[in-house]
């Protein structure tokens, strides 16, 4: 097993976890490993502090999200055994798809191998996420999947300075907007 | 001083302001209307990149502005551009103090126009993607005022515009990355298959704009309508700059030609579920679509004419979801519901709304005599004349939303049991007869207004020059 596998697992782990547990405790801790993985690969490709952005900026997104989920004082709606295998297997068919168009996505972006396959499994993660929820945090967590393996892949093809940071801002925009969506019911009326 | 300072700097510093005013909305809407109107006054009276003489002062304006190494440029192409979208927003912001919206709308609505204007300005085209979805997160508290739970609409509005931005930076990495005959031939196709699924996504076309009626039905149609008027009218301009920079693209007929059967299958699905809709705020969503549909078709057409009624549609485009979306603002501020079920004795209460909201919808389905009628007529005859087989489909949408308005003005009309009290304000009507009066003016003498809009194509003049 290379080095660089060891990320990959924690994505596909993460990206089970995201999946399988509703609760926002554990669905932090999952995003935190979920940006560790992807802070390790895309240090391959990108000087480390550009890099360490990524990682940081995710953090902090998840933070952002998990403080107003504190803050409502609500504990997310959780699923039962039934709900739990439907997803679960729903994400080992994504993943399953991941490996199967590898090959494919690999004559259309030309970037390293375990960049592209982490990029993929995490789009796909965000993808199901984001298709099994209606519930604003689940669904803040499932667009910052998506935006991490986007940024992985991209983080092959482009190195600008302005592109990280102007993704790092929308990740942090989709983690406010998330809090917002979570908060304005319980935000002062308006007018 | 440089031009991306006025007109994306100033702006989104001003919205920051006001957010500081929030609390204050006849302030901060106030700021926002004197802002954005004067805003549109500078980009119609300045000329960027000459030596202007003001009293005894002279100075220049600069083009550009670096940030990190990327520029952002603002010409004299992109002036009449500002002066439409300013105006617009200046136009948007009054309504917004008369229909009393919330306190994060003028803050937020102005600094999603600069945004909007810094996509626009920003050089390579690839960061643009990042700033327009920068605005669509700028939008969400437009559309979601504090205090209201965030509906199903508003989600998928943030979720479709997220997906869409991948497709455009890796399709902008493609077309952006020097010379294309480097690239691999096998690669430009996939590349603009990208694209066009990114503009898909951003722009609702058929089958991502499910969301759309949800999104009008689900929030306060002021607020979607603000929102749905300037993101696909920007989204549009930066797609045909987009396209007015790549000559592989330019070159490609079968490119246009699917922009145009997108376009016929968005007007032909739009009409054909307005038809049959019983809920006017979706209805509005439809007509959203309907617009869009149109805007590529006559940009599909790939011609002088078509990009020049591409440009002229604008406007009542712009005017007509403006007199709607105050319309339906007027009845939900009332909490009155717009389903075909409780239409009795609407004319009584809200007479002045019905008229506006009816001939709203009238000019957007091509009626004679109000603003979108001229623009559709010359739209449909370049079409026949160049694609035969395709007019009977988009006559067939047309025709279909039409219906769906008939439907919409048979229920309106009908008269409560017993005497109903008008619960119009003054400041309603007033702004609602006055976007009656420029419906009629817009349909009656186009000429006048349409000649004026037709320059904010010199976003694009790669693409006017080849034709």
């Amino acid at each position: 097993m290379s080095l660089q596998t060891i990320p990959i697992i924690l994505l596909i782990l993460s990206s089970f976890f995201l999946v399988l547990f509703l609760g926002w405790r554990y669905a932090l801790l999952a995003l935190a490993l979920q940006y560790v993985g992807v802070f390790w690969l895309i240090a391959q490709t990108l000087p480390i502090g550009l890099a360490a952005v990524k990682l940081i900026v995710g953090w902090m997104a998840g933070a952002v999200l998990a403080a107003s989920q504190l803050n409502l004082g609500e504990e997310l709606p959780v699923s039962d055994l039934a709900g739990r295998i439907f997803r679960g297997f729903v994400m080992i068919f994504g993943i399953i798809v991941a490996f199967s168009i590898l090959p494919a996505a690999e004559q259309w972006i030309p970037v390293e191998r375990s960049l592209l396959t982490g990029g993929l499994i995490l789009l796909i993660s965000g993808l199901i996420q984001l298709g099994l929820t209606g519930n604003p945090f689940r669904l803040s967590i499932g667009l910052l999947t998506f935006l991490a393996g986007f940024e992985m892949i991209y983080a092959g093809l482009v190195s600008s300075v302005l592109v990280v940071g102007l993704l790092g801002l929308i990740n942090l925009g989709v983690g406010l907007a998330g809090s917002y969506f979570i908060l304005s019911p319980s935000l002062e009326e308006s007018n | 001083m440089t031009a991306p300072i006025i007109w994306i700097v100033i702006p989104v510093g001003m919205g920051l302001i006001l957010w500081l005013l929030r609390h204050r909305r006849w302030i901060s809407g106030g700021i926002a209307v004197g802002l954005s109107a004067l805003l549109a006054v500078l980009a119609a009276a300045l000329p960027i990149g000459e030596t202007i003489q003001l009293g005894g002062v002279q100075f220049e304006l600069g083009e550009s502005l670096f940030v990190l190494g990327r520029s952002f440029n603002l010409t004299n192409n992109e002036r009449p551009f500002l002066v439409l979208i300013f105006t617009t927003c200046a136009v948007w912001f009054a309504g917004a103090m008369v229909l009393k919206q919330h306190r994060l709308f003028a803050p937020f609505g102005l600094m999603v126009v600069a945004a909007l204007v810094g996509a626009l300005a920003v050089q390579p085209f690839l960061y643009a993607a990042l700033l327009v979805e920068l605005t669509v997160l700028l939008s969400i508290p437009v559309l979601v005022p504090p205090g209201e739970v965030v509906q199903r609409g508003v989600q998928r509005f943030l979720i479709f515009q997220t997906l869409g931005m991948p497709f455009i930076l890796l399709a902008g990495w493609v077309f952006g990355s020097g010379d294309l005959l480097q690239v691999a031939p096998a690669i430009l196709p996939r590349a603009a298959v990208i694209l066009g699924l990114g503009f898909a996504l951003w722009l609702a076309v058929f089958p991502f704009y499910f969301w759309v009626p949800q999104l009008t039905h689900q929030t306060h149609p002021y607020s979607a309508g603000f929102v749905l008027s300037l993101l696909p009218v920007s989204i549009l301009m930066l797609g045909l700059d987009f396209v007015s920079q790549v000559g592989w693209l330019r070159a490609s007929p079968l490119m246009f030609l699917i922009i145009q059967l997108t376009g016929v299958l968005m007007v032909v699905t739009a009409g054909v579920w307005a038809a049959f809709q019983d809920e006017i705020s979706r209805l509005f969503g439809y007509a959203v679509i309907l617009e869009s549909g149109y805007a590529l078709l006559t940009i599909g057409l790939n011609n002088l004419p078509g990009y020049m009624m591409f440009a002229a549609g604008l406007l009542p485009r712009l005017l007509g979801l403006f007199v709607l979306a105050l319309a339906l603002g007027v009845l939900k501020n009332r909490a009155q519901p717009t389903d075909f079920d409780h239409m009795q004795g609407i004319f009584q209460r809200f007479p002045v709304a019905i008229i506006a909201l009816v001939l709203a919808l009238f000019s957007i389905s091509g009626m004679p005599l109000l603003a979108g009628f001229p623009v559709r007529l010359e739209s449909l005859e370049l079409l026949a004349s160049q694609q035969p087989l395709l007019i009977g489909w988009v006559l067939l949408g047309n025709f279909g939303f039409l219906m769906g308005v008939i439907r919409v003005l048979l229920h309106v009309v009908r008269l409560g049991d017993a005497a109903e009290e008008n619960l119009e304000s003054l400041p309603e009507r007033a702004i609602l007869v006055g976007g009656m009066l420029f419906l009629f003016l817009f349909g009656i003498f186009p000429g006048v207004f349409y000649q004026s809009v037709i320059f904010i194509l010199r976003v694009a003049p790669a693409l006017l020059s080849a034709r």
